[in-house]
């Protein structure tokens, strides 16, 4: 690089237009304007915290409630064996709470715990029905139906969360070449 | 008195540690969601040398003015997907320079090396030192589209030869050869004000 090439890249500032029309940060003000965030990205870390707490505890509380008689023949058919479903869950969301949440994917984490609510509030009257003493066949396999999805989900979750955390440094790593595809 | 983060970035001319903290900041900050304040901080840093790059390869002002204002929608609404908060401003430029190219990739023209006015490669007078910015800047202005693109990537954007070969389509020795025509046309084009400098009348 020779003397001529020096200098202009070392004053190239100096070449730059001189002002920006202010019309276009107005054009961006007003198009980002239009677009409303959704709840969960308007959500402080704590509140985030409080959230998947709040969610957690509710779907603790659902599991108190208490077990079901479940023939076994049915138990066995959707694998929960001879152990009741109910505590299977619990033991599978007490792992899920305590593995950890890398940053990058903490909004993917409460989406995903959202649905779980959201499966929790769609099943919460079959399992109501689980109480009444003349329990139908269908209503029982709707019950296991719902414990064997959620714990496959949080197995899943678990199992993701770990490979997740597992490769975050060789993540970070990586960023420094990254230019995302647009 | 309170000064504003923007203002503290427009007193210096160079990015400080604490100003490229600052911007991290904005970057993380709407990441986390909308936040007018960061945004506002990252356009005003960066909008004025992102038109020009876009200018230099268009040729055309409205057109890069609708570019910038895309490619700052863009990197807003995506910055999710930006993973390292300080690397924004090279993927902001990336986006610019993918959407001026656009429309013009087709249009950029490549002069033959042979057509090259005949000047040495090397000048040991410091001539261009007292030459006005304005006149440098009309000089780089009026380059060839394909040579201007090119000279624009690698001395003002700091790409690399092969980055630029990649992104134009064109051949590496290309890529090298334009941009030695793009400072033989710069010298050639100022050589009539470097009399007029040296006489005293510019």
């Amino acid at each position: 690089m020779n003397n001529f090439e020096k200098h202009l890249r070392e004053h190239k500032k100096d070449y730059q237009l001189q002002e920006v029309n202010p019309k276009i940060w107005e054009g961006i003000k007003s198009a980002q304007a239009k677009q409303k965030p959704s709840v969960l990205r308007r959500l402080k870390p704590w509140q985030v915290a409080a959230t998947v707490l709040l969610v957690l505890t509710g779907t603790f509380l659902l599991w108190q409630q208490p077990a079901p008689n479940l023939s076994a023949s049915l138990l066995q058919e959707y694998g929960f064996d001879a152990s009741q479903p109910k505590l299977v869950a619990r033991a599978v969301a007490n792992e899920l709470a305590a593995t950890p949440v890398p940053k990058l994917y903490q909004e993917d984490y409460l989406n995903m715990m959202a649905a779980l609510k959201a499966l929790d509030t769609r099943y919460a009257p079959v399992l109501k029905e689980l109480d009444q003493e003349d329990v139908s066949e269908f209503t029982e396999r709707q019950a296991l139906n719902y414990y064997r999805r959620k714990v496959d989900l949080m197995t899943g979750l678990i199992r993701e969360l770990t490979i997740l955390k597992n490769n975050e440094k060789r993540y970070a790593k990586d960023e420094t070449d990254y230019e995302p595809a647009i | 008195m309170y000064i504003k983060p923007i203002q503290v970035l427009f007193n210096c001319s160079k990015l400080s540690d604490q100003n490229q903290d600052l911007l991290t900041n904005a970057v993380l900050r709407l990441r986390r969601g909308q936040d007018e304040q960061a945004m506002e901080l990252l356009y005003r840093t960066y909008s004025r040398s992102m038109l020009t790059l876009s200018y230099r390869i268009t040729n055309d002002l409205q057109e890069s003015e609708d570019i910038l204002q895309e490619s700052f929608l863009q990197a807003f609404s995506k910055i999710r997907q930006l993973r390292e908060a300080s690397s924004f401003q090279p993927w902001l430029r990336r986006l610019v320079v993918n959407n001026s190219l656009r429309s013009r990739k087709k249009q950029l023209y490549y002069e033959e090396p042979s057509l090259l006015p005949n000047l040495p490669d090397e000048d040991t007078s410091l001539w261009y030192e007292s030459m006005p910015p304005e006149l440098i800047k009309q000089a780089i202005q009026a380059l060839p589209a394909g040579c201007r693109t090119v000279f624009t990537l690698y001395l003002m954007e700091d790409y690399k030869h092969r980055e630029i070969a990649d992104t134009l389509g064109i051949s590496l020795s290309t890529s090298k050869s334009q941009y030695r025509y793009a400072l033989k046309f710069l010298r050639e084009k100022l050589a009539p004000y470097r009399s007029k400098i040296h006489n005293g009348a510019l």
